[in-house]
């Protein structure tokens, strides 16, 4: 009853404005009915993958296609896309039903039919009754909703959405993520989303892209993105996360002994064994993880939630250790700062047991700082990178 | 604290003295010499009557008011269809041409309109510019009388009240979200759809704003008739003018003055309703 296969294509395209490139060779291909989110900080090119995509910008180079169809030279009001736009772009001379109709009203549809499926649409946003109103007088929530019910009423192909969230308050934005998913399951069309909030492309998409820079950094489920951050980048950009330079000692094929704040420690290429295999995808990481060998330096990943500690006895030597500086009360979680011996500052992030409370650690105790073993993620030392 | 109050009190009495003074005096006076009688050495004589306004009824009258009406109706429209196009294109500038355009628009304010008016005897003459020009492009084998003709009117208000439509047509249009334009593409509307549902109803406060500004001095200013229209050009400007400075009949001049005021009073009341019903439909 679906449509399987690829929904858009996009075969290396670039964009320039002037003489400032914004995509690199894009290469991607989204399926039908699939939730597709564009990750990153902004200027990374996101937002001119959705104008592309809508027909508002031409690629620089490459082929743009939309259900089978080149749609590259293609003018927006010819695509079967609709936007979501970032601040609604709601007509504000128009009421709520007009703003709806809008789209159909293009196409010329009878008016009983119209009508019928604006007030459809606007149901399933839960707006019906607000039909006479004016954009001006509706709240942020509710101008959303009236757009995205104005995009989909034209039953698009494609709904491209641009950071429409944004603008909400936590609270609305949660709600609204949600809503969005469930609208997602009922009308089975393709939503691509852009976003720089990860949190919210986490919670709601088949896949993301995470980007930087006019480049695609990596193209995944979210919890790939996030246990198996492909380089520094995406590590960083995604949630919080510890990062030590090493040195590797010896390697013996995944497993390997490396130094690392000046302590000698077993470390796993498996990285983040979440049970489905090793760490090193079929690309281009792969060549990198491959060029790691004995004296290469490293950088070693560790999610502030896989740091275990342990007090230190005093006078025991060995392993890694450091020095609780700081405690931050988060509510479910206490995030503990960690000064290494070497000096450095790391993040450590632990859960309440109600049932011991003798097991938190206090500022200024001595911790054994370890992890549980495949949960780090090694890379290759790339030098310097911004962020 | 004593200070900023008598600066206020200051700022506020200079500001309605001022207006007392220049503004509500003369146009009581206006309004009550039109209720008065004609006086030979002392021009108004403290006899009331209703004489004035009976008077305006008269068809001539009324003909000349209508003239004047088709007259500014036709400049506006001209203005507008000139404005519009070239105020669309000035707020789409990139932001250093878009200073260069506004300037070039404003340049023509430095000098007088009335000197900038005789200017124009010298392009619409017989010889003049614009004749040469037509001439020189083949369009006409013999020079064409242009100046001292409704025509030559017709071009020197256009040419005086252009950057008044312009303005206010460039503010607005500047102001319009590009936004709004891609949602009504991204909605299927091709360009032609996209101007006339989402531009043209966004704009219409400047639309309306730059009719009035060029449709009231049009039908009031009396020295561009005058100039470019010779004698043969009566409007309602030159009507009022004639009645106090040429027939010294002052009350009769007052009575058609405050006719024309209150048409354009009601213009206003008319713009300003809408203006309120267009702000109302933008986001709070």
């Amino acid at each position: 009853m679906e449509k399987r296969g690829p929904c858009i294509e996009l075969e290396h395209v670039s964009k320039c404005f002037g003489d400032q490139p914004v995509l690199r060779d894009i290469h991607l291909t989204i399926n039908h009915g699939e939730f597709l989110t564009f990750l990153g900080p902004s200027g990374c090119g996101k937002t001119t993958i959705l104008r592309l995509l809508a027909g508002f910008e031409r690629p620089s180079s490459g082929r743009i296609r939309i259900g089978g169809a080149d749609v590259t030279e293609t003018p927006p009001h010819q695509r079967a896309v609709n936007t979501v736009f970032q601040n609604y772009a709601l007509f504000p001379h128009m009421t709520v039903f007009d703003n709806v109709a809008f789209g159909l009203r293009m196409r010329r549809t009878q008016a009983k039919v119209i009508e019928e499926e604006v007030f459809s649409a606007l149901r399933m946003v839960k707006m019906e009754a607000h039909h006479t109103r004016r954009p001006g007088q509706l709240s942020g929530g509710q101008q959303q909703r009236v757009a995205i019910a104005r995009a989909v009423v034209n039953k698009p192909l494609v709904l491209l959405l641009d950071e429409p969230l944004s603008a909400l308050d936590y609270k609305l934005r949660k709600a609204m993520q949600i809503e969005l998913k469930e609208l997602r399951r009922t009308l089975g069309i393709t939503f691509v989303f852009v976003t720089h909030d990860q949190e919210e492309a986490f919670s709601m998409s088949d896949r993301v892209a995470v980007m930087n820079e006019g480049v695609i950094e990596q193209l995944d489920s979210p919890s790939a993105i996030y246990e198996k951050p492909k380089n520094l980048f995406v590590a960083r950009f995604v949630g919080e996360i510890n990062t030590f330079e090493g040195r590797v000692v010896s390697r013996n094929g995944s497993s390997m002994r490396a130094m690392v704040e000046g302590e000698e420690v077993r470390l796993s290429l498996g990285g983040n064994g979440n049970g489905n295999g090793a760490h090193c995808a079929p690309d281009a990481a792969t060549a990198a993880c491959a060029a790691i060998s004995a004296g290469s330096p490293i950088k070693v990943l560790l999610r502030p939630e896989d740091v275990r500690l342990e007090r230190a006895a005093p006078g025991e030597a060995g392993g890694l250790t450091g020095r609780i500086v700081d405690t931050v009360y988060k509510g479910m979680t206490i995030d503990l700062i960690i000064e290494m011996s070497g000096g450095k500052k790391i993040l450590a992030t632990e859960f309440f047991n109600e049932d011991a409370p003798e097991a938190l650690f206090s500022v200024g105790e001595r911790v054994r700082v370890g992890w549980v073993e495949d949960w780090e993620v090694v890379l290759p030392d790339e030098g310097p990178q911004p962020l | 604290m004593k200070d900023r109050s008598l600066f206020k009190t200051l700022a506020v009495t200079l500001t309605v003295g001022w207006l007392a003074v220049f503004v509500i005096v003369p146009n009581l006076l206006t309004l009550a010499a039109g209720f008065l009688t004609r006086g030979e050495p002392e021009f108004v004589l403290p006899i009331p009557t209703l004489k004035n306004y009976v008077r305006l009824l008269d068809p001539a009258f009324f003909e000349i008011f209508l003239d004047s009406v088709r007259l500014a109706l036709c400049t506006t429209l001209l203005c507008l269809l000139v404005g519009y196009p070239f105020a669309y294109i000035l707020a789409r500038l990139s932001p250093a041409r878009r200073r260069l355009g506004l300037l070039l628009v404003i340049i023509p304010f430095w000098t007088n309109s009335l000197i900038r008016t005789y200017a124009l005897i010298a392009i619409l003459n017989v010889n003049g510019l614009l004749n040469a020009a037509l001439a020189g492009l083949g369009l006409i084998s013999e020079p064409v009388e242009i100046l001292y003709t409704n025509t030559a009117v017709f071009i020197g208000f256009t040419y005086t009240l252009l950057p008044f439509m312009i303005l206010p047509l460039y503010a607005s249009i500047e102001k319009l979200d590009h936004r709004l334009i891609e949602a009504a593409r991204d909605l299927g509307a091709g360009s032609f759809q996209t101007f006339f549902r989402v531009s043209l109803p966004l704009t219409l406060p400047g639309i309306i704003a730059g009719s009035m500004l060029v449709f009231l001095p049009a039908l009031s200013m009396f020295y561009v008739p005058d100039i470019l229209g010779g004698a043969k050009s009566l409007l309602v400007g030159n009507f009022i003018r004639n009645q106090f400075l040429v027939a010294r009949d002052w009350p009769f001049g007052a009575a058609a003055s405050v006719l024309l005021t209150v048409i354009m009073g009601l213009m206003l009341y008319g713009y300003w309703v809408c203006q309120k019903r267009v702000r109302k439909a933008e986001p709070a």
